[in-house]
């Protein structure tokens, strides 16, 4: 099985590996880079720090907490400190749109100014292909020369707010958000740690003392003593009822609840021991086999598995910040068997803001061995009725999503009021297909056409909202290693729209997505009728039925080899993903790209003057994937029973999606809603057209036509109440 | 547990031991009656348990959880730190307690090759030095240890220790946990007992401790210089108040007698010690002559007070002041400023009791314990008795060689019995009474077999108001069959006793290097220790390694050196033959625990620096040649790497 | 005669009639298992082929279930085991639902609706296992 598995694996990868420098010049994706540039003490034997500094040619080892080097250059033949290099996961590992952080190497001078970013890894299926590395390597290059306590954000500058903006990546969002977080983050962490950033001075907290003794459950209920529980399984262990580590903590410096976890004499013990701006807190394990003090003190002094983080401040122990908890006072403690009281050295920290405990774990990859950091954190708020004057407001900053929502809250709902508006007047199609004629569609085109319009400008080249395949395999990634609702939430009109796309799929089929608004399927078949309409209809042609149902398949195949291949690597999968021109059309540009794509999509375009949708018909993958589900649709088009024979309607049909037999097949149906005023039209449908002559011959009076696509018969009035009478 | 280790409370009117003691005991002391003392433990053994029926299966359930709480689990940590004196190896010991686990030994009065003491110029300082530069004296003799009060608790500043062969004082600073002074007191000989007061007798403000009283054992001619050799009458002994703080002698008190041990009143106004020889004779049988020997008690604001008016003498050679305590010259009770406390002959120890109110002699030739209450004696004072023995409530008897008793806080004393092997539990008030004619009550309330000769006996806090009667640890004197032979000196055995309940229950064994005598154990919250040295303890550190090298002054050379895992800064240093040196070296390290040892091969050097602590040697450069200084205490990977040459040109 | 009112012929399983619990029942089943009685009979060695691949998609699970598998496997196993299902569909129950699916018009599959079904069926139960098992913590991804 593996053999096998192993073998496929690599005939895709060889296959792939084969297309992708044809395609584009990929580098930094998923790079591999030597394990000992995330443990080494020498980072830069194998990073390259040099590239991120220019002008510095000798680096420390690491060093600080976080980590980052020193970086040293000569100057009047003296060696000199420069600046700092560090490495981005050393810092934080937030996630970018892959579920994976980007590994970046940042320089920075001892002023705090960026001087060099280079990503060495990253695992973005947008900066596979699609968006040129170098654009990323552009977003970066707006860093140089910035300093890093500025607030730097992606979009506009806002000189009143203080924010400085950097120029996003188009189709990448979600990507130089993620980026942008680990840049300021990082560099942060480092300027703060080497003092060229000012620490945080928070407001210190003033006590009320109630002289009370709360008990353990007291303690616990009013939050004065919080817990920290790891699984086994969080850290890449075998599942067990055990924890693999239980911590309860909290904070002593409080009267009430130092006395009360302390004793009398021990409280006053340690009050005395500390000095202005020193806090004490305590941690007990009371279950699970891993030691949350580690060895590490032991050699270097410092313990390195459990910190305290307030904000962007890190407070780590130090073996003289240690000092033993001999016992807990307060009845009803849980029995433990390690204990610390550690004491936080700064002013930073304020016991009236909250705070959190985060003991850092390594997660172990089971398959691979390989090993990652892996925190876990409980945040710890001291209660209000401890604290004169209460807990203090914070504002907390938005998480970048929301800032990206509230940014752009008009186009959110003007694309929401779009997608709801496009629904809602499908759902009322009754009445726009009565309304119109076979002659006379404008009641069902003006609607459609305006979608169109508004999907081609405004969804697609304004907001770059085109879904991708792409996306559909980024979530398959996600289900497999991370989801995370922030990273799909950062770019809220693909998210709205993949709701309306499922809602709609379910409903109706994919017909109303692919015919109504997808910016791409809409720009095709709106160049269609242009070509028509400028007169080019005598060069329009369709493909034979019997060709067409040939053809049809493809775009299945197409969506089948993406899925394929992208269980054995998402990273080939994007690769064929490029099939879709979307990229090229919207997100990036026809004229910014290599010419093969170009050429690739503005042929498709050329084509579509004149066949209707050749991609969406036969080649378009998100198409065929949405077409699958779309067989179970709930609420199909109308028939009746005369159109197995009459081919009124499948000639008319621009998807091809009417059969010999009548039968409309919901795979390829893109709801343009044509059958549906013939269905209705008294005049074009030959059924209704032979029974309005009939009854017109017959003097009969022309009844509404019924939901079923015939004139309501004609009974006598007796016959009406009596049915009446039922 | 089994039916030899209960023992009849009632057995207190056997009359086999009365008949017993003046033939046995003595001999027993003298090292051949401990069959015979055993012997009639055993007589006693035979009779039916006392103990009330439900309480028998409380001690054994008790047995099984204290036995796991002195078997500590890897990890787990004692509750109670323990400061044991170290006998003639002049040393105090840290025993974690109740494990009994040794965690260090303090060199106070004798040189320690682990940590330099005595050889470094810092710990010769407070040594003492010959002229020369050589220690004054390399043997010491430890007995009592006894802490620094606050409040009748202990405050975790300062232990006190003596030193009985050359009569000095060391006090021990308990955040480092190291002997930072050593006094010597002028004129006495036999330093024996020695007790901090616990507050200030007049000034309420002052609530812990300013003084030291130490007592003297042996009489000698003074000023002792040659004169009256052949006039024992003439011998005295004194009884000397130390300041706590500058370790300076404040006083000293001319005194009958000799003195055993010290205690003081928890409200500061008495200090007493226990006398034998009060007949003050030269030979065993003129010290045995009196019919009882004493305690003498000290009034110490009268005694102040009489210094403060000027009324003291001092002794040739010394200027501290020293006043008459003598009985003949403290017969008005009005005025004394020592009230002589008659207690059967020979006493050994006398205790104070955690609430205050009594003192309690041991009798150790006499098979009783007497039990003087404290207001009483200030009634003398005041006038308000006639006889001074009017304060004895209770003389009851024990058993055979009484010696030391502790407290466990619930009313009742725990006493050695030296020939019997045995630790008495009795209740004071009990006693009382029973001393008082009722003969129904039974003091005696538990008696268990330790092995072997008990000596010093203490308990966790007994010292203290708050003495909590959990532990009990004794100090057997002798260990004979308790461990593995090792030859014919054998280790003493400290022996841990669970009394929490109403029986005692031994529960440990530990064998601890001869010879400690006296100790105390106490609540490890009340201590609180410095993990590293800071450079400002030092005047002479070497703050960076830039400043390390070698500077000269003719031949007087310093060598500053600095430590810093794993590498001695200088890596190599010259010096000419005949050169006075002076290795300066400061250990840079800050990490917890990362001590660097400094040794010079040939020339007996070798000493230890903890983080950021700074020592000195001076040492005369007199063999020419590469010498490789190295780090003897074990610091890094590189350990071995960490050397400096010195190289001394011939 | 065809109807075009729907996409092909209608067809009327047997449980098609039952009363509404009896037809979830049967609904549900219908769902978890390919196999029918007439498909046995008609395909013996597809049927063969068909249990062992269902225990070894059993097996998979299992392995995945103890930690022993990668996730990769898993769905390899699964896509395998959703053609062969659709295989054993076609002969054994050659049907699928038209309309809601609260619905009871059911009409004559062909492969390609088959695979739809299949395919789709099996994503929503793989989906559903799959969370299940990583967050058991049982599966490594």
């Amino acid at each position: 099985m593996k053999t096998l598995l192993a073998f496929l694996r690599q005939t895709m990868l060889a296959t792939c590996a084969a297309l992708v420098p044809a395609l584009a010049g990929a580098t930094a994706y998923d790079a591999r880079l030597p394990a000992e540039i995330h443990t080494a003490p020498r980072l830069c034997d194998y990073a390259p720090c040099a590239e991120v500094f220019p002008g510095a040619n000798d680096f420390s080892e690491r060093k600080g907490r976080p980590w980052y080097v020193e970086a040293y250059g000569e100057r009047d033949g003296r060696r000199e400190l420069l600046g700092y290099v560090m490495l981005s996961t050393d810092i934080t590992d937030i996630p970018a749109y892959s579920g994976k952080p980007i590994v970046t190497l940042i320089g920075m001078d001892k002023d705090g100014r960026f001087v060099g970013v280079k990503i060495l890894q990253h695992s973005e299926p947008i900066l596979l292909l699609g968006i040129p590395e170098s654009a990323m390597v552009r977003f970066n290059e707006q860093y140089l020369g910035k300093f890093i306590g500025d607030n730097i954000e992606i979009g506009r500058s806002r000189r009143d707010e203080n924010v400085i903006g950097l120029d996003a990546v188009s189709g990448a969002t979600v990507t130089v958000v993620a980026q942008n977080q680990v840049m300021m983050r990082s560099g942060g962490a480092v300027a703060r740690q080497v003092g060229i950033l000012d620490p945080t001075v928070r407001e210190q907290a003033r006590f009320v003392e109630r002289g009370h003794a709360p008990d353990w459950a007291t303690l616990v209920r009013e939050g004065s003593v919080r817990r920290l529980t790891v699984r086994p399984d969080q850290v890449g262990l075998p599942r067990g009822p055990e924890p693999f580590i239980d911590l309860w903590f909290g904070y002593l410096n409080q009267p009430d609840v130092g006395r009360a976890v302390l004793g009398d004499l021990s409280y006053r013990n340690l009050m005395n021991q500390l000095g202005a701006g020193e806090h004490a807190l305590f941690i007990i394990r009371s279950g699970g086999e891993e030691s949350f003090k580690g060895s590490g003190f032991v050699r270097g002094g410092l313990y390195d598995r459990v910190q305290v983080r307030q904000g962007m401040d890190v407070f780590t122990f130090r073996d003289l910040d240690y000092r033993n908890l001999w016992g807990v006072h307060a009845a009803g403690a849980p029995a433990f068997d390690e204990s610390a009281i550690f004491i936080v050295r700064s002013e930073s920290f304020s016991a009236a803001y909250p705070w959190k405990l985060v003991f850092l774990g390594n997660r172990v990859d089971r398959a691979t061995g390989h090993r990652s950091f892996a925190n876990f954190d409980t945040e710890y708020w001291m209660p209000a009725e401890y604290l004169d004057g209460g807990r203090p407001k914070i504002v907390k900053p938005d998480a970048p999503w929301v800032r990206i929502w509230k940014m752009r809250a008009v186009e959110i709902a003007l694309f929401a009021g779009l997608l709801v508006g496009v629904a809602t007047v499908y759902a009322h199609r009754d009445r726009l297909t009565r309304a119109s004629t076979q002659k006379n569609k404008w009641p069902v085109n003006a609607f459609k056409y305006a979608a169109w319009t508004i999907s081609i400008g405004f969804v697609g080249f304004y907001l770059l909202a085109q879904p991708s395949i792409t996306q559909v395999l980024t979530w398959f990634h996600a289900l497999l290693f991370q989801w995370q609702w922030e990273l799909f939430l950062t770019d809220p009109f693909i998210f709205l729209f993949w709701i309306f796309i499922i809602v709609t799929v379910f409903l109706w089929g994919r017909g109303l997505f692919c015919g109504w608004l997808c910016p791409f399927g809409s720009l095709s078949e709106m160049l269609y009728k242009i070509g028509g309409a400028i007169g080019l209809k005598r060069f329009q042609f369709k493909l034979s039925k019997p060709m067409h149902d040939r053809v049809k398949w493809v775009k299945y195949w197409v969506f089948g080899i993406l899925l394929g291949t992208s269980m054995f690597s998402m990273g080939y999968a994007e690769v064929l993903a490029e099939v879709e021109p979307f990229k090229t059309t919207f997100l990036v540009g026809l004229l910014n790209r290599a010419w093969p794509y170009t050429l690739f999509a503005a042929g498709l375009l050329g084509l579509s003057i004149f066949i209707e949708r050749p991609f969406c018909k036969y080649l378009c993958p998100l198409g065929a994937a949405l077409a699958m589900p779309s067989t179970f649709r709930w609420f199909g088009l109308k028939r009746k029973q005369e159109c197995d024979t009459c081919k009124a309607c499948a000639v008319g049909c621009g998807s091809l999606a009417i059969d010999r037999d009548g039968r409309i097949d919901q795979r390829e149906c893109l709801l343009c809603l044509d059958c549906m005023v013939l269905y209705t039209d008294a005049h074009a449908c030959p059924p209704l057209a032979q029974e309005r002559k009939r009854r017109v011959k017959a003097g009969l009076e022309l009844t509404p036509i019924g939901a079923d696509g015939y004139f309501i018969p004609i009974k006598p009035v007796a016959a009406a109440s009596g049915a009446k009478a039922h | 547990m089994t039916q030899d280790t209960l023992h009849p409370s009632d057995e207190q009117l056997n009359p086999s031991r009365r008949k017993f003691l003046n033939s046995a005991a003595l001999a027993g002391l003298a090292g051949a009656g401990l069959t015979v003392g055993l012997s009639a433990c055993k007589q006693e053994a035979a009779a039916p348990a006392a103990a009330p029926a439900g309480a028998a299966p409380a001690p054994a359930a008790r047995a099984a959880s204290s036995a796991d709480a002195v078997h500590l689990k890897p990890g787990e940590l004692d509750t109670y730190y323990g400061l044991w004196s170290g006998g003639h190896t002049g040393d105090v010991r840290v025993l974690g307690m109740p494990s009994g686990r040794e965690l260090l030994r303090i060199p106070c009065f004798v040189p320690d090759a682990l940590t330099g003491w005595g050889i470094t110029n810092e710990s010769k300082k407070i040594m003492g030095t010959k002229p020369d530069g050589t220690l004054r004296y390399a043997v010491g003799d430890t007995h009592h240890v006894h802490a620094s009060y606050k409040d009748g608790n202990y405050d975790g500043r300062y232990a006190w220790v003596n030193d009985k062969i050359n009569s000095r004082v060391a006090r021990i600073r308990l955040d480092y946990f190291i002997c930072d002074k050593i006094t010597k007191l002028p004129n006495v000989q036999g330093f024996h007992g020695i007790f901090p007061d616990k507050r200030d007798p007049v000034d309420p403000a002052i609530n812990y401790t300013t003084r030291v009283f130490c007592g003297g054992e042996f009489h000698v001619p003074l000023p002792n210089d040659g004169r009256d050799l052949e006039n024992p009458e003439k011998y005295r002994a004194l009884f000397s108040c130390l300041d706590a703080e500058t370790m300076e002698v404040r006083w000293q008190v001319l005194i009958d007698g000799n003195c055993d041990l010290v205690a003081t009143s928890f409200d500061g106004k008495l200090a007493a010690s226990n006398q034998y020889n009060t007949e003050n004779g030269v030979h065993f049988q003129d010290m045995m002559s009196a019919e009882r020997d004493a305690c003498i008690f000290f009034n110490i604001a009268r005694i102040e007070q009489a210094i403060k008016d000027g009324k003291f003498t001092t002794i040739p050679g010394s200027n501290v002041p020293v006043v008459d305590g003598t009985q003949a010259a403290n017969k008005d009770p009005k005025t004394a400023l020592t009230a002589t406390v008659s207690v059967p002959k020979n006493p050994h120890g006398v205790n104070a009791s955690p609430d205050g109110k009594y003192f309690i002699c041991a009798g150790k030739l006499s098979p009783t314990a007497t039990v003087i209450e404290l207001q009483k004696v200030l009634d003398w004072f005041d006038g308000k008795l006639e006889d001074v023995d009017q304060t004895i409530v209770a003389e009851v008897e024990l058993g055979l060689g009484p010696l030391h008793t502790a407290f466990d806080g619930r009313g009742n004393g725990y006493t050695t019995l030296f020939l019997d092997s045995q630790v008495v539990k009795w209740n004071i008030d009990a006693a009382i009474r029973f001393h008082n004619g009722d003969n129904t009550a039974q003091y005696v309330v538990d008696r268990l077999d330790v092995h072997y000769q008990p000596g010093h006996i203490n308990a966790s806090q007994s010292e203290t108001m708050f003495a909590d009667g959990k532990w009990l640890s004794v100090g057997c004197k002798f260990s004979k069959d308790r461990f593995l032979p090792v030859g014919p000196l054998h280790a003493e055995n400290e022996q841990i006793i669970d009394i929490s309940g109403e029986k005692m229950v031994l529960v440990a064994d530990h064998p601890v290097r001869p010879e400690p005598h006296d100790f105390i154990f106490f609540r490890r919250e009340l201590i609180t220790t410095k993990q590293i040295y800071s450079h400002d303890d030092f005047p002479h550190a070497i703050l960076n390694p830039n400043d390390t090298g070698v500077f000269r002054d003719g031949n007087k050379v310093t060598v500053k050196m600095t430590s810093l895992a794993p590498v001695f800064e200088p890596k190599e240093f010259k010096l000419k033959r005949g050169d006075e040196v002076t290795i300066i070296l400061t250990n840079l390290d800050r990490i917890e625990d990362l001590g660097h040892g400094f040794a010079i091969p040939d020339y007996g050097i070798n000493f230890v620096v903890n983080p950021q602590e700074t020592a000195s040697v001076t040492f005369v450069a007199d063999k020419p040649g590469v010498f490789w200084c190295y780090c003897t205490h074990f610091c890094h990977a590189l350990h071995l790497e960490m050397r400096s040459r010195m190289l001394v040109e011939a | 005669m065809v109807d075009p009112r729907m996409p092909t012929d209608p067809v009327a399983p047997p449980f098609a009639g039952r009363g509404t619990f009896a037809w979830l029942a049967a609904e549900a089943w219908h769902h978890l298992w390919p196999f029918s009685r007439e498909g046995f009979a008609r395909h013996r060695i597809v049927q063969a082929a068909g249990i062992a691949l269902a225990a070894s998609t059993m097996v998979a699970w299992f392995l995945a279930g103890t930690g022993r598998l990668e996730a990769v496997a898993i769905i390899a196993w699964w896509f395998g085991w959703s053609v062969f299902e659709v295989i054993v569909r076609l002969g054994a129950k050659p049907w699928v639902k038209e309309g809601p699916w609260w619905g009871r018009r059911y009409r004559r599959a062909h492969l390609m609706d088959m695979l739809c079904y299949v395919g789709f069926k099996n994503l929503l139960i793989g989906a559903t296992l799959f969370l299940a098992l990583k967050s058991a913590g049982l599966l490594v991804p």
